[in-house]
């Protein structure tokens, strides 16, 4: 991937996680990934992946707090059990990748996408070996520090994003049409 | 009688929420959690009055679940409306052409769903 490329793919990947977290209502701050990170606090992950002319994976990764704080029954009369909660983790990364792929589309590029899972463990944000061509993003939301992981391998012209841009035309998060 | 909604989604997250925004406005609701189960819900109780349904889930995707409800004869006025992170235009379209009633991009806000399924089954009694 060039670094023209690298570029606009960061910044698709970090505007999409800014627009979702502040649509829920909370201020993010991006981190500087030289910023130490308290790892052994990231114990839920949600994952999912997507295929077609480009292929990969989005991984998020949190404290069990985070997905608490943003659940959207918070308040309500519902209890937030470990279920719901490893059940919203992989349902704020299927939006989180909602918001990239409309994103992505308006740049010319689709994806198919599958369905997310959700699992737990701890220091979930480590990854051996380190690999070359993954977007990783540390935020700052609500007080707990989010790890997001964005793989995409490009199809064989090596352009995730094609040149010239051939826009496809997308709704926004929230519209809503009767036919 | 309280019109019946069917939500059909994977996320129990989102059936709940949209659940209660439903049945706090006095509909019957009822859940299943992929196609399939949705099909069967809708082949095992013909007094529902809309489904609300999900494209990406395990099993079978909304759109596979929509074209097999409307496959039968007896579901032509069944309204199925899509909600979905999903948001490209030909997608939507897609959907239209296949008899879906209407499409909301995730996340949705309670307030314009309620007035959507007000306009399309009536007030709740």
């Amino acid at each position: 991937m060039t670094a023209g490329q690298q570029e606009i793919l960061r910044t698709v990947v970090t505007e999409a996680c800014v627009d979702m977290f502040t649509s829920y209502g909370f201020a993010t701050r991006i981190l500087d990934l030289s910023e130490p990170v308290e790892k052994a606090q990231q114990n839920l992950v949600g994952f999912i992946g997507f295929g077609g002319a480009v292929r990969g994976s989005l991984m998020v990764s949190a404290p069990a707090g985070l997905f608490r704080i943003t659940h959207p029954e918070l308040g309500s009369a519902m209890n937030l059990s470990k279920a719901d909660l490893f059940d919203w983790t992989g349902e704020m990364t299927n939006q989180l990748l909602g918001r990239v792929k409309r994103r992505f589309c308006a740049l010319g590029r689709d994806f198919h996408v599958s369905t997310p899972t959700a699992i737990e463990g701890r220091e979930v944000i480590r990854r051996f070996p380190v690999r070359a061509g993954v977007l990783d993003l540390a935020l700052l939301v609500g007080g707990h520090v989010i790890a997001v992981c964005f793989e995409v391998t490009p199809p064989a012209d090596g352009l995730v994003f094609p040149d010239p841009a051939q826009p496809m035309e997308v709704s926004s998060e929230g519209d809503l049409v009767l036919f | 009688m309280a019109a019946k909604i069917l939500i059909v989604d994977d996320s129990s997250t989102i059936r709940h929420q949209v659940g209660t925004t439903l049945a706090g406005a006095g509909y019957d609701v009822i859940e299943a959690a992929d196609g399939a189960q949705g099909l069967s819900a809708i082949d095992a109780q013909r007094d529902i009055a809309l489904v609300i349904c999900d494209l990406n889930m395990p099993n079978m995707n909304g759109l596979e679940m929509l074209l097999a409800v409307k496959a039968d004869p007896r579901n032509a006025r069944l309204p199925i409306v899509m909600l979905t992170s999903e948001a490209k235009a030909d997608l939507i379209q897609q959907a239209k052409r296949s008899g879906a009633k209407g499409w909301v991009v995730k996340p949705f806000k309670p307030d314009q769903l309620l007035s959507a399924v007000r306009k399309i089954v009536g007030a709740s009694a």
